[in-house]
């Protein structure tokens, strides 16, 4: 087992390694001119586009390239973000808990509705609760982000006014800029606990609804079909017969043993999970105006600037890397039949 | 005795148990009939717009390059004895994809008699780009799950024949892939190949094809430990015949059909892209694009009124939704189908 | 008990919004800051906030664009025939940090320009102090070739130093005196853009900055200013210092030790939000004093709907920029994607397509005037005669515009190239940049209305992504695309130059060279005393006549500016010289 999570271990640099290369590898794709796409701004700086097209090496080849990048990466210096105009990794350092705050909040709903219904689905198979609740998770699977985070802006924030967009409102954001407010974790919510100011806890917590209902509808639908799946399975198991043939408590049995053993697929879920939540809060933020890592990488990609990609790329890379791990590793836990050699 | 008598007996199809429990299935019922709809608004779109196309002036090039005068272009489009419709519903000339503006007014206008459905953000028609956005849906779909399937099956092929370090090399690249989130990769590839369609169809395929790869790959090591597999091997079948005579056929159909399934949902992150910013240049009929359109409309002009322009928004969206419904019912099913256990 | 706490809760999450309060001022613009570092800031959003939290020799005065009032400066005289500009600066300034505002300031403020001279800066504005336009290693490349030698170099470097050193001069602790290369008119002008503010050298020194000496200079040489420590600090003389710049926001208050009196708002935020309708959303709610909205169509159909909200517009306000579609007069690149098959066979055009007058009038003749004016901008425009803006002196105003007319059109295109243009066709492509409506709007207008004329006449309308359209525009291989220019300074050379000079940087990319044009702009230059300025203006009118007949580019009407805020905001005005439109010293609530 130790064995295997060293092995699993060691990869992860290769992982961010062969994903380095294709993203500089694909760059190489681009003239030196449309690389300089994310260096110049305004058509006034085009006079002097050769300069900046020098000065950033953009004209140079695929190894000069990747060796000027990894060499300053094994320094500790990720590089000069062209979209947030400061060291990567001071936006990394600035973005990453907004994004985890999002995460977080919708993380805990999205278990809890995916596994209750899927549940719920499971003991009522094939009856109408069943059938109602597969359409539901059908019409959640097919709705994109996108599109579930415009219906949710347009419903309830332009309709009935309630939550907020944005992170926190204007006024309160000069306020804790120019007063004593100490920014413990970067989330505002656990920020406003620490420092016991109540009502910045309630403005961000306000601002938080909307955007983590958007990903709870869009991930938790997967969630709910593997949980009514792996169910189903248990239930049809021999010790589930036995249990009922003994007269235990239908109840008792359905929750004690066959829940349990059921979740243990929904662990796997994990990894594809998260790649779907990741996906979803790229977007999320931008329509939510709520600047974490994923909006900075939307904008990173579309203005082609390769160091804030290569990061964000490693960043997503290391994250996914370590969460398949994770589960991996928590799998056998849960489930001692399972070996790695 | 001859191998292919140990292969698993073929009934046809619409006999088959797994066609049955499909056919007893009301939601793939559903989901058929909402992707025929589809179809068909796809197929009739240049019969449906016809009005739009002989009144709005900047669909000229289109009527132009259909060989007609604005006067007969209702007749000629709705009238399936001419040679025109099908002309125009089969093969369209590719002017005919871009939106027709009535204006260049950034505002967008209500339904009227004129434009059933509106006009959005830009004087474009919501009709048109709905119906004609309908065909570029069906065909970015096909073309890229046709693109990641051949590539898939190509590599995923490869892994599963040669094993060994192939393979395992294969494999970690397909989990990489795998892990990454989808959406962010094609963003980044899309970026780099350049915008437009084809580039963006490109970059799906190029990301698209891993999934695909491992279930085959998957299946072939099932196929191959298959008893009929072992008898043609000791009558001594040279691996590679084996592969292709054998172990292909078998395991492609599944792969075909659960691979078919994903025309939605590439079609709803082509969109997701297209909202971006990625894709189709603007006007190009496209369903991402409409709802983008829309983007500055969603809040109506004041508070509690987001209905105040609801047409720019309401009637894109719900038709991609549909969509992707209309293909996840019908996916959900066959896989029930298919795998009568879950 | 339970429930209603649950209840509380919910109200809590839902309840209103805040409005800001009485001295605070919140304005939500469509773009984010690139650098707050003076030298480096160039774009709008950036300046806006510069423009407050530093101050330059003399400033812009409230609602009159071409009138200016001394800030750090009392007064200044113009000596040694135009080459030298003295300045005497105000006693007793500040800066925000506490150390006093002297010459040695001003001094290492303006050298700093011309040190770095990063490429993708306006120091090169300044240019004219030292005579090179470029920083000091591109222009030894250019003098001396790729593969000079080290000694070679950095002879040319010392000598470069040599102009920076005597460049800006200390007369005293209070006079300044700036030694020109060569007379230039627009001096003064340029004095006023936010790269020469007056930047505190002790404070930029201490934390790591250029020394100010020579000892260093050469380490500072086109260097991006963004990795410095001035990208995101600040300490400057003006009313308000920066407290933080995080992400889209920026957030400054008010400075005590202010010279000019303590300004009546005391708190200001600057939020870069691309999202036109949270924008608006934010304004309807009273989060936002002030926002940035696209088109006069959506003050019409949205903004006006609001209450409590203030849309500012004047008929006498007029825009620092120009738009125009222009002809390549020699589009280049092999296997061009814009021009076709190169050849005028009816699928493609020649590279010296648009040098016949013919084809660019009746080119001129297919751009819808009237509704760009009235459909894109709903009757807010201004139109334009010429490619200055319309309230500078040197526009002429008399000068006609041609408009949509079809017939004259046909006319020109069936004299254009001897009638071969009539009877092959033609194809092109016309680009715009993505994401621009109003240049898409162009674009398409000239497409539908050059296609109307003739079956054979075909034209593809394609948006550029920005890579592409750099990689496009430094190749000159764009037949024709509609662009626009903003000011830089406040003179018309800023303009004419640039649009009508075969050097200028917008000339230069169409190939468009005429010999008399080039004469009377260098001439121009030359007339530097305040007697010389009438027939200076009357050289520029008289080039905005003669350019509606050679037609190197065609003006098209602007959209017509407004504000719009909050109603209890006072003291708006417009000037479009400030990035911000006003300072925010000047209004209150």
């Amino acid at each position: 087992m130790l064995n295997y999570i060293i092995r699993r271990s060691l990869q992860i640099p290769m992982v961010l390694f062969v994903l380095s290369l294709i993203i500089v590898g694909l760059m190489q794709l681009l003239t030196p001119q449309q690389r300089a796409a994310a260096f110049v701004k305004s058509d006034k700086q085009i006079e002097h586009l050769d300069q900046i097209i020098k000065k950033y090496h953009l004209d140079e080849g695929f190894l000069v390239q990747y060796e000027l990048w990894a060499r300053e990466v094994l320094r500790g210096n990720l590089g000069f973000s062209r979209i947030s105009k400061e060291p990567v990794t001071t936006t990394i350092r600035k973005r990453l808990p907004a994004s985890m705050e999002l995460a977080l909040s919708a993380f805990i709903p999205i278990v809890l509705v995916g596994v209750w219904l899927g549940t719920i689905a499971a003991t009522h198979r094939d009856g109408i609760l069943d059938q109602a609740l597969r359409v539901v998770a059908i019409i959640g699977w097919s709705l994109p982000t996108f599109v579930m985070a415009i219906w949710l802006v347009a419903w309830v924030y332009g309709g009935l006014g309630w939550f907020g967009i944005g992170r926190l409102p204007n006024s309160m954001l000069i306020d804790l800029a120019t007063g004593h407010f100490h920014r413990y974790t970067g989330m505002y919510t656990l920020d406003g606990l620490l420092n016991g100011r109540w009502d910045v806890f309630f403005q961000a917590l306000k601002r938080l609804v909307l955007p983590a209902t958007a990903l709870v509808i869009v991930v938790s639908a997967g969630i709910m079909r593997v949980m009514r799946s792996s169910m189903l399975d248990e239930l049809g198991k021999d010790y589930v017969r036995t249990a009922r043939a003994k007269g235990l408590m239908q109840k008792a049995v359905i929750y004690k043993h066959a829940w349990r053993n059921a979740l243990i697929p929904v662990i796997t879920m994990a990894g594809p999970m998260l790649g779907r939540m990741i996906g979803g809060i790229v977007v999320i933020e931008l329509i939510f105006n709520f600047p974490g890592l994923g909006e900075w990488a939307a904008k990173a990609a579309l203005q082609l600037d390769m160091t804030t990609l290569l990061a964000f790329v490693m960043l997503i890379g290391l994250i996914m890397a370590s969460a398949n791990l994770l589960v991996d590793i928590a799998y056998v836990i849960v489930d001692p039949r399972i070996r790695y050699e | 005795m001859n191998p292919q008598d140990m292969k698993p007996k073929h009934e046809p199809w619409y006999r088959s148990k797994t066609f049955k429990r499909f056919r007893r299935n009301p939601l793939a019922i559903t989901g058929t009939v909402m992707l025929i709809i589809f179809v068909v608004v796809a197929f009739l779109a240049p019969a449906i717009t016809a009005p739009q196309l002989a009144t709005i002036r900047s669909a000229r090039p289109c009527v132009r390059n259909l060989g007609l005068k604005r006067g007969e272009v209702v007749q000629a489009l709705r009238n399936p004895l001419k040679l025109t419709f099908w002309r125009a519903a089969i093969k369209p000339p590719k002017s005919c994809y871009n939106i027709p503006r009535a204006g260049y007014s950034p505002l967008p206008k209500p339904p009227s008699k004129e434009h059933p459905f509106g006009l959005t953000s830009g004087s474009y028609d919501i009709l048109y780009g709905l119906t004609w956005g309908a065909r570029t849906a069906f065909y970015i779909g096909f073309l890229v799950v046709g693109i990641s399937l051949a590539i898939g099956i190509v590599i995923g092929g490869v892994s599963g024949f040669l094993g060994g370090w192939v393979d395992n090399l294969i494999m970690r690249v397909v989990d990489v892939m795998l892990a990454f989130p989808r959406l962010v990769f094609v963003m980044i590839v899309s970026v780099i190949f350049g915008s437009g369609l084809t580039q963006v169809m490109l970059a799906l395929a190029v990301v698209g094809w891993v999934g695909y790869a491992r279930f085959f790959r998957g299946d072939i090591l099932k196929t191959k430990a298959q008893d009929f597999v072992d008898a043609a091997r000791a009558l001594g079948s040279s691996p590679t015949r084996i592969f292709f005579k054998h172990v292909v056929p078998n395991s492609i159909g599944t792969l075909l059909i659960l691979a078919s399934m994903d025309v939605g949902s590439i079609v709803l992150t082509a969109a997701g892209l297209s909202f971006l910013g990625l894709g189709a240049p603007v006007g190009y009929a496209d369903w991402g694009q409409m709802i983008s359109f829309a983007r500055g409309y969603i809040l109506g002009t004041a508070q509690g009124t987001p209905f105040d322009f609801w047409y720019v928004w309401i009637f894109p969206s719900v038709v991609l939704v549909l969509f992707g419904l209309a293909w996840n019912l019908l996916g959900d099913a066959v896989r029930d189908a298919l795998d009568p256990k879950s | 008990m339970k429930r209603l706490i649950v209840l509380a809760f919910a109200l809590a999450l839902i309840g209103a919004a805040l409005a800001t309060p009485k001295d605070t001022y919140v304005f939500l613009q469509n773009s984010t800051f690139d650098s707050l570092d003076p030298v480096q800031a160039y774009d709008g959003a950036s300046i806006g906030v510069v423009e407050n939290v530093y101050e330059t020799l003399y400033t812009f005065k409230k609602g009159t664009p071409g009138e200016y009032t001394p800030t750090l400066a009392t007064s200044y005289e113009v000596t040694n025939n135009g080459l030298s500009y003295v300045y005497h600066l105000r006693k007793g300034v500040k800066f925000h940090s506490g150390n006093p505002m002297t010459c040695k300031d001003v001094k290492y403020s303006v050298q700093r320009n011309l040190v770095t001279m990063p490429g993708d800066s306006g120091a090169w504005i300044f240019g004219v102090l030292t005579g090179y336009g470029n920083d000091a290693m591109t222009e030894a490349k250019k003098a001396l070739g790729d593969n000079a030698s080290q000694a070679d170099i950095d002879k040319f470097l010392d000598a470069y130093w040599k102009k920076i050193e005597d460049a800006v001069v200390c007369d005293d602790m209070y006079t300044v005196r700036f030694n020109l290369s060569h007379p230039d008119v627009a001096f003064f002008a340029k004095m006023l853009f936010t790269g020469a503010a007056v930047v505190d050298s002790k404070w930029a020194i201490a934390h790591g900055a250029w020394s100010g000496t020579e000892k260093d200079w050469k380490d500072w040489i086109g260097v991006d200013l963004r990795t410095g420590y001035l990208h995101n600090h600040a300490s400057g003389t003006g009313p308000y210092k920066l407290v933080k710049w995080d992400g889209n926001t920026v957030i400054a208050e008010a400075f005590d030790g202010y010279w000019g009196g303590e300004p009546a708002i005391k708190k200001v935020l600057v939020q870069g939000v691309e999202e036109e309708a949270t924008r608006l959303e934010a304004l309807r709610r009273g989060d936002a004093d002030r926002v940035d909205v696209s088109n006069w169509a959506t003050i019409n159909a949205k903004v006006k709907q609001m209450s409590g909200v203030k849309v500012w517009s004047d008929s006498s306000w007029s825009p620092a920029s120009a738009h125009v579609v222009f002809f390549n007069f020699d589009v280049q690149g092999e296997n061009n994607p814009y021009t076709g098959s190169g050849k005028l066979d009816g699928n493609g055009i020649p590279h010296d397509f648009f040098t016949d007058i013919n084809v660019r009038k009746a080119f001129a003749y297919c751009i819808d005037q009237d509704a760009i004016f009235n459909d894109l901008f709903e009757g807010h425009g201004a139109w334009y005669t010429m490619a200055l803006p319309t309230t500078w002196p040197g526009y002429d105003p008399t000068i006609p515009i041609r408009k949509l007319d079809l017939d004259k059109a046909e006319e020109y295109f069936k004299k254009a190239w001897g009638g071969k243009v009539w009877d092959k066709g033609f194809k092109l492509t016309i680009t715009y940049n993505a994401g621009n409506t109003e240049r898409q709007t162009v674009a398409e207008m000239i497409k539908a209305n050059v296609e109307s004329l003739n079956p054979k006449f075909k034209i593809d309308v394609v948006p550029l992504q920005w890579s592409d359209y750099l990689k496009a525009a430094r190749a000159k291989s764009l037949p024709i695309w509609p662009l626009g220019w903003g000011a830089d300074y406040a003179d018309p050379d800023n303009f004419i130059h640039p649009f009508y000079h075969s050097e200028g940087s917008l000339a230069k990319r169409q190939s468009f060279k005429n010999p008399e044009f080039d004469k009377m702009i260098e001439y121009a230059r030359t007339l530097v005393k305040p007697e010389q300025q009438q027939e200076r203006y009357d050289i520029y009118k008289k080039i905005g006549r003669m350019a509606y007949d050679i037609l190197p580019n065609v003006p098209y009407p602007l959209q017509a500016p407004f504000i719009v805020t909050r109603d209890n905001l006072k003291g708006v005005y417009y000037n479009s010289m400030i990035s911000g439109d006003f300072y925010w010293k000047d209004i209150s609530k």
